[in-house]
């Protein structure tokens, strides 16, 4: 009778088994040179303007909410609400 | 005698293309032919930096060394040389079918680890696919240490249905200082060393024939 004990006895490499045609690396195609690398986007910063300036001031927490609820009901920005409030107190003080 | 180019390709880094380049020039060289060695990496151009170390320390010339951003370029250079050797960079491309389509022989060089095998199987075989003959593909294994790791790494490599050189490349210090030095591997300073190695580079002629 046939011995196949040796066959089964064939011991597997240790690197296993090696790949399959169909499974060939695709690096052929690539170009010669590795594409460079994207620049790193650089955030644009708006260029100042002297068109407004800053204008900080410290009121009392009553003021503040009542100055916002005012701006807020008639649909105005804080600093149109501001510039109005100008134009009034120059009105009464034209009329004083 | 005809003209032939030979080309060193991998998909990996430190396999030994440049050291199998250098080894295979200087014995062309020693042999009385014309050689070329064309550096196809621009990044390294390590065979260009050991050569300059070579001729600094007084050891006789190869031939010819240059290095080349395309492989195109290096080509036309393949009438005019005994030999045009051609050590590729380190990553496969297109350039590396271009090499190869114009070689007689294309080695690939790779460890014996699975991290090395497998990516030079692959290789080996998208060059096949791409129509270069499977008996201008030769593996060379390289940087190996027991003699039980070479032949696990042969009957890999012909299990996959490629041809690998006899004789290898041992990972030994001495390869490498000759190789600081200007030297190449079939020139370090122990004969039995010298000898192992030019059984790789005879290995490679045999194919060549």
């Amino acid at each position: 009778m046939a011995d196949f004990s040796k066959v089964s006895k064939k011991k597997a490499g240790r690197f296993g088994q090696p790949p399959q045609l169909d499974q060939a690396s695709n690096n052929l195609v690539e170009p010669e040179h590795a594409p460079a690398a994207p620049e790193p986007s650089v955030k644009k910063v708006k260029a100042k303007t002297t068109r407004t300036v800053p204008f900080g001031l410290k009121v009392t927490e009553e003021f503040s909410q009542e100055f916002k609820k005012l701006a807020v009901e008639d649909g105005l920005k804080m600093v149109e609400l501001l510039e109005a409030s100008l134009e009034a107190y120059k009105s009464v003080r034209r009329s004083k | 005698m005809k003209k032939i180019v030979i080309s060193f390709v991998s998909q990996k880094g430190g396999v030994g293309k440049s050291t199998l380049a250098r080894a295979f020039a200087t014995a062309a060289s020693q042999t009385g032919h014309a050689v070329k060695l064309a550096d196809l990496d621009t990044q390294q151009a390590t065979v260009v930096d050991w050569h300059r170390q070579r001729l600094n320390n007084g050891y006789a010339s190869i031939g010819s060394v240059e290095v080349f951003r395309k492989a195109s370029d290096a080509i036309k250079h393949a009438d005019s040389y005994d030999f045009l050797i051609l050590d590729g960079a380190a990553r496969a491309s297109s350039a590396t079918l271009e090499v190869a389509e114009v070689s007689d022989l294309v080695v690939l060089p790779t460890c014996a680890s699975r991290d090395d095998l497998m990516p030079a199987v692959k290789l080996a075989h998208e060059l096949q696919r791409h129509g270069i003959a499977n008996d201008a593909l030769v593996l060379a294994l390289t940087r190996v240490s027991t003699e039980s790791e070479i032949e696990d790494a042969r009957a890999f490599i012909s299990d996959s249905g490629h041809t690998v050189l006899q004789g290898c490349l041992y990972e030994k210090p001495s390869y490498r200082q000759a190789q600081n030095e200007g030297l190449s591997v079939i020139e370090t300073r122990y004969q039995t060393l010298n000898k192992k190695a030019d059984a790789l580079i005879s290995s490679i002629i045999s194919h060549l024939s």
